[in-house]
Formats: structure tokens, C-alpha cells, sequence
């Protein structure tokens, strides 16, 4: 019974390791992803987009798989929690290569440093 | 030295009124038709309508390459075609504009103008220090109407 309570625990806790989580809302045909480590699915060997957020209507692939598209409301964060979001219509992602592209309205959000925080500016 | 007045006059105007106004903390909101990012090189490049909104100011232009550091925040900001800058009742056009966030230095390029009212200010090059909210003109000249109150 310990044995059993054991391993159930460790279960438990594998499975809330925000590290390890991968969230899918699926309502077909939409698909929507959250903290998904999408670098590790792609490509296996690089971690460049660990701790971005994804979410969108659909999902597919292009280039031989080695780019990552996300249409209908797409929105993308990057590295957690860096000063940039962005929306957009359509957003392709090459993880390997760290390049996203966004198209079509869209709209992004930069912080400015805090060393330019300046009443004068 | 007509002009080395006009430009000095001007700068007491425009840059009290109009610089050093002060904006507050915030994010800067970007639109634009498409938008290419290099996270390896930490570069951002916006294209097509490009809209951005910093509190009361705003920029528009063609297109706007952003660098940014590890936390995502601005560190240099280059904007170019038909660079329009407005705040309040000020106006600023050039061809390039080229910011330097951590400097708070903000250099206009290529036919800069500076408008406010019926104040002109002309200048091959026209670099405003966001910190201190100086303005040095190069090549300065523009009308400047005495007796004007500036908003």
C-alpha cells in the first residue's frame, strides 16, 4: 500500500511539473495550446522557445515539419515572462532557427527599460 | 546666427511644451501588417502600416525594426519611411528616425521637421536627448510666430 501510495504520488507530481505540463483544449476542429514546449516536439535538440505561451484556432506544418503555424487568433509569448506578446492572424515558428513570423493585423506589445522610466522622457 | 536664434528659441518652445512633457511607465503597442522576428538576434521587424503607441505618443511609419534584451524590453528602435511622430499638438516627420532607448536619445534623419502651431523648425538632422529634453538641430531653420501661445 506505501509502495502503491508512493508511486501515486510521484505520478502526481510529474504530472504538475509546470515544466513538464502540455495543457490541450480540444473542441475539433480548434486546437489550443498553452505552455507547450513546442521547440522539443520539433526539433528535439534545442530548447530556444521553452516557457513561451502559444494559442490558436488550428495547427499545422510546413517546410518538411520543421515550421510551426498557427492561424485563427494566433498569440504567441515569448521566453514567459519578457516584455513581448503578440497577435496576429496567421504566426510561423522555426524553432531550430528562432524565427517567428507574424501576418496580418498584427499587433505586439515591447516594455521599455526601466532606465528610461523618466518623468522627462 | 539668424538661425542659431530662430533653433534656440524654438528649442525653449518646443522642447518645454512638447519633450518634456513626461510619459509614464508602460508598454509600447505595436500594429503592423507583418511582423518578422529573429529571437536568436533578439531583432524584431515590423512592415506595412506600422502604428505604435507609447502613452500620448504615437509613431507611424513603414517600417520599424526593434532590438530588444533578454527580459523583452526595448533597447534600440529604428523606424523608417514617412516617420510621423505626434504628441498633443506637436509634430514630428522625417524619413528615419532612430531610437536609443538606454541613452534616451531619439535622432531624426532625412528631412526632419518639428511643427507645433504655426512654428517650423527645419534641420538636416534633429536629435532630441529624452532624458534632459534637449534638442540639437543640425542645420537648423523655420518660422517662428511671436506672440503665439503654444498648447
Amino acid at each position: 500500500v506505501i509502495l502503491a501510495l508512493l508511486i501515486l504520488g510521484l505520478t502526481f507530481l510529474a504530472c504538475n511539473d509546470p515544466e513538464r505540463r502540455t495543457t490541450t483544449t480540444a473542441a475539433a476542429p480548434a486546437f489550443v495550446a498553452r505552455g507547450v514546449r513546442v521547440d522539443m516536439a520539433l526539433t528535439g535538440d534545442q530548447m530556444i522557445l521553452r516557457g513561451s505561451t502559444l494559442s490558436g484556432s488550428t495547427l499545422s506544418f510546413a517546410d518538411a515539419g520543421t515550421i510551426l503555424r498557427l492561424e485563427g487568433d494566433a498569440s504567441i509569448t515569448l521566453n514567459g515572462q519578457t516584455g513581448f506578446q503578440a497577435s496576429a492572424d496567421q504566426i510561423s515558428i522555426a524553432p531550430k532557427a528562432a524565427k517567428v513570423e507574424l501576418m496580418g493585423n498584427v499587433k505586439a506589445r515591447f516594455n521599455l527599460p526601466q532606465e528610461v522610466d523618466n518623468e522627462r522622457l | 546666427m539668424k538661425d542659431c536664434s530662430l533653433a534656440f528659441i524654438f528649442v525653449l518652445v518646443f522642447s518645454h511644451t512638447v519633450v518634456a512633457q513626461g510619459l509614464n511607465k508602460g508598454a509600447a503597442e505595436i500594429s503592423s501588417d507583418k511582423l518578422e522576428v529573429d529571437h536568436g538576434k533578439k531583432h524584431a521587424l515590423f512592415s506595412g502600416h506600422v502604428h505604435a503607441v507609447y502613452n500620448d505618443l504615437t509613431l507611424d511609419c513603414d517600417k520599424m525594426g526593434i532590438t530588444y534584451d533578454d527580459k523583452g524590453a526595448v533597447v534600440a528602435l529604428h523606424a523608417q519611411g514617412g516617420v510621423v511622430v505626434v504628441r498633443g499638438a506637436a509634430r514630428a516627420t522625417a524619413s528615419t528616425a532612430r531610437l536609443d532607448a538606454k541613452q534616451g536619445l531619439l535622432v531624426l534623419e532625412g528631412k526632419p521637421t518639428l511643427a507645433q502651431g504655426s512654428h517650423r523648425l527645419f534641420g538636416k538632422r534633429i536629435a532630441v536627448h529624452l532624458t534632459s529634453g534637449k534638442l540639437e538641430v543640425l542645420e537648423a531653420s523655420g518660422t517662428f510666430t511671436l506672440g503665439e501661445k503654444t498648447k
